[in-house]
């Protein structure tokens, strides 16, 4: 049983369709990825799950159960990391985790408990004093997270938790959220960035204009592209006849130095490399460039994905 | 209930760390009550109404009684007398009828008081004084009126001392005057051991009555004995006279006024605050939490309501101190008032947030009602200044309620029962104006 469910999830803003039809399923322990441009919908669906927003039509189940906002307990298995750093400023590390663990109803030794447990993760348990006004973007992104994380839910959402931040912070951010899904947690990430989704992410949807338009696996999602692949070579290391034997696979380009080998539809791997063989070239020569999201992406919309 | 304390506490820790925040919030309250606390009462610790009021005399009667007014205005603390104008050089001269009235036209002083050649009414008793001014400042002219009227009645016996007992002499016949003033002399004497009756009857007259009766002091004490005892039968109460023995009554009947106006625009910071936390998307991190919209309008009511009371006090203790407005014997009921009025202000503060887009629509919005309000509501100038149907008109304010419940506890002195009416009327207007914004909150733009 997928642990959260959407079906049919409508809202519009005024006259502007956020979500059109919304339907997805994820599976408990898993890391879904939400990838998709700017106004795609993300943080909507996200409001929504964490009860900040209503939808218009369509519903939306807990493990089976309908959410319902004021349900306290459904609440308390759901932890938000917002898109915007959500902390008060003025409030040190320290005091927001606290602030927010009683709101979730937590105290005593559970709190102080979580409290350190929170900044551990947030890598901010010597810098747990000074006000997050005076932290940098990388700290106060780590601890948006953190505090998301006080009541132990079961399922984080983390609306592009990486947004300006230093590849040091984001690697960071990434152990936590591979630690915390080899410890069952289920995670929802939203992001613009293919490269993160492929890192993290067992499940993808690509969400455009308020719309699920393809899920699965990366490597499933990958299938649904043309098969046509990118090849590349240093010019220097093909004679003349077997840069022109190349040609026999697909459309060649070349610059001065590299050559370019946009295969054919009909184009085998397999062939390509027995090919290689027969000639005696070394298969590290060539570089296959893999298709990316961005290319399912502009299949799939007619539109890059960062515009 | 725990979620709105936790976020109440909260609000207090961010207050507390903001030193700024701390200063101002007791600054201002002294600020404004030394702005406003040197309108009503002039240099302030006179203990007076106010010593900077001037007012310009001429005596162009000379006459030595008509100089006993003078004296008496001159022994008014409020009062500047101002009784020569500047002449060739350094030199200053006496008024004549032209330059006092030169002086209100320059603006040198707005009320001039002159006591004419024939300041005696010829057909009855009465006197007959001019006063000149420039109504510019009502309130001062205001207390000038009541001070040269008080002036006026303490010295009448004295301005009118030939023409009464003339009068009443005229009125009875010599013989029954007499024999009046005889009787009188006899029955006072057998009241009272120590007095002799040849003592009495001699200086026994009308006006000798009314002077005594006048309780002026330094006249009492250099009169005969009659005036011991006759003192001792009435009982003179300047209150009766005068309004009420404050130490500042305009300031008092004044502040409640400005207390409400202070509390009105500090809640329109409140209503800012709401916006500040909802750009900050901290509203979605605690909606996403076991939290409730009610909890938060709740959280920021109590909490601005708490910062509303603390911030009258201290203008109220303040005013004590710079003004000596009498506010120690009255604290608890100016707390239970502030509590209430700083209720409804931040009802207000949350109805105006509950209906603007921007904090900047809410402050520019809530300018324009507070400063409308206070001024039909009463909180600039007393409301019996007005015209009757802007009198009505201000009784739909917040501020009216809020002016009546403070007067109530500092001016009537009513206990807190006789404060019932008008604190309900707050009550009232806090519970309506909160319905009507959580009702916006549900469908308005702060929540999404
Ligand atoms: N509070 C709001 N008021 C009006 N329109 C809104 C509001 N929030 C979102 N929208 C609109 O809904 C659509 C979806 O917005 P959403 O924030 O969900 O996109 P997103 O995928 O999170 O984008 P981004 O990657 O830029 O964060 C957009 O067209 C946006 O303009
Ligand atoms: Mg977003």
């Amino acid at each position: 049983m997928p642990i959260l469910q959407a079906n049919s999830l409508c809202k519009r803003f005024g006259s502007t369709p956020a979500l059109q039809d919304l339907s997805l399923e994820i599976q408990a322990g898993s890391c879904y990825g939400l990838l998709g441009p700017n106004g795609a919908g993300k943080s909507t669906f996200m409001s929504i799950v964490s009860g900040f927003l209503t939808p218009d039509s369509g519903t939306l189940s807990l493990a089976g159960k309908q959410l319902d906002p004021n349900d306290t307990a459904q609440k308390k298995k759901i932890g938000l990391s917002p898109q915007h750093i959500a902390l008060y400023k003025e409030l040190s590390a320290e005091q927001n985790l606290k602030l927010f663990g009683k709101l979730y109803g937590l105290s005593g030794k559970t709190l102080s408990q979580q409290i350190e447990y929170a900044l551990e993760v947030a890598q901010l348990a010597d810098r747990r004093k000074p006000p997050v006004k005076e932290y940098s973007g990388g700290m106060k992104r780590r601890l948006n997270i953190a505090a998301a994380l006080m009541h132990k839910p079961q399922v984080l959402l983390c609306d592009e938790p990486t947004v300006g931040v230093d590849p040091q912070s984001r690697n960071a951010i990434f152990d936590t959220l591979l630690q915390l899904k080899s410890e069952g947690m289920t995670i929802v990430y939203s992001t613009h960035y293919m490269e993160e989704a492929e890192r993290l992410c067992d499940q993808i949807a690509i969400i455009d204009a308020g719309t699920i338009l393809r899920t699965g696996t990366l490597d499933a999602l990958l299938q649904e592209l043309p098969r046509s692949n990118l090849i590349r070579a240093r010019a220097s290391q093909l004679s003349a006849q077997r840069q022109a034997d190349l040609a026999r696979f697909g459309a060649l380009s070349r610059d001065a130095a590299t050559l370019e080998l946009q295969t054919a539809p009909d184009f085998k791997l397999s062939s390509f490399f027995h090919w290689a063989e027969e000639h005696g070239l070394d298969p590290t020569h060539f570089q296959i460039a893999r298709p990316t999201l961005e290319n399912l992406f502009l299949h799939l919309t007619g539109k890059a994905l960062r515009e | 209930m725990k979620a709105t304390l936790t976020l109440v506490r909260k609000d207090f820790t961010l207050f507390l760390k903001d030193k700024t925040a701390i200063l101002l919030t007791f600054l201002v309250p002294f600020f404004v009550i030394y702005i406003v606390g040197n309108i009503f009462s002039g240099a302030g610790d006179n203990g007076g109404l106010s010593s900077s009021i001037k007012l310009a005399v001429y005596n162009e009667s000379g006459d030595r009684n008509a100089q006993a007014l003078i004296d008496g205005l001159a022994a008014e603390k409020s009062i500047e007398l101002v009784q020569d104008t500047a002449g060739p050089g350094d030199t200053r001269i006496p008024f004549d009828r032209t330059s006092i009235r030169q002086g209100i036209v320059d603006h040198h002083y707005n009320f001039a008081l002159v006591i004419p050649e024939n300041y005696l009414k010829e057909d009855g008793i009465g006197l007959r004084l001019e006063f000149l001014s420039n109504p510019k400042n009502q309130i001062e002219a205001q207390i000038i009126n009541g001070l040269v009227q008080k002036a006026i009645f303490t010295k009448l016996p004295q301005l009118l001392s030939g023409q009464l007992d003339t009068y009443q002499r005229e009125l009875m016949g010599d013989q029954k005057y007499t024999e009046f003033m005889d009787g009188m002399a006899a029955l006072i004497a057998l009241s009272y051991e120590e007095v002799e009756y040849e003592d009495l009857r001699s200086n026994i007259s009308f006006a000798g009555l009314a002077k005594l009766l006048s309780g002026d002091d330094a006249d009492a004490e250099s009169a005969n004995g009659s005036s011991a005892f006759i003192e001792g039968i009435i009982d003179l109460d300047e209150d009766q006279v005068f309004g009420k023995e404050l130490k500042n009554p305009y300031l008092t009947r004044m502040i409640g006024g400005y207390a409400i106006m202070f509390l009105l625009f500090a809640t329109t910071g409140s209503a800012a605050s709401l916006f500040e936390e909802r750009n900050d998307g901290i509203f979605l991190r605690l909606l996403s939490m076991p939290v409730k919209r009610t909890h938060i309008l709740w959280s920021k009511f109590i909490f601005n309501t708490l910062l509303g009371v603390t911030q009258a006090l201290t203008l109220f203790i303040a005013s004590s101190f710079l003004f000596h407005v009498e506010v120690f014997p009255h604290l608890l009921n100016l707390f239970v008032v502030s509590l209430f009025a700083s209720a409804a202000c931040t009802a207000f503060g949350m109805l105006l947030a509950s209906l603007s887009r921007t904090p900047q629509q809410a402050q520019g919005f809530g300018t324009l009602l507070i400063i409308s309000m206070s001024a039909m509501g009463g909180a600039w100038f007393p409301l019996s200044m007005m015209p009757e149907p802007m009198q009505l008109i201000g009784k739909f304010t917040l501020v009216y309620w809020g002016v009546e419940s403070y007067l109530g506890a500092l001016w009537e002195e009513s206990g807190l029962l006789g404060l019932i009416p008008e604190l309900s009327v707050l009550a009232g207007i806090a519970i309506g104006l909160n319905l009507i914004s959580s009702w916006r909150f549900k469908t308005g733009d702060l929540f999404r």
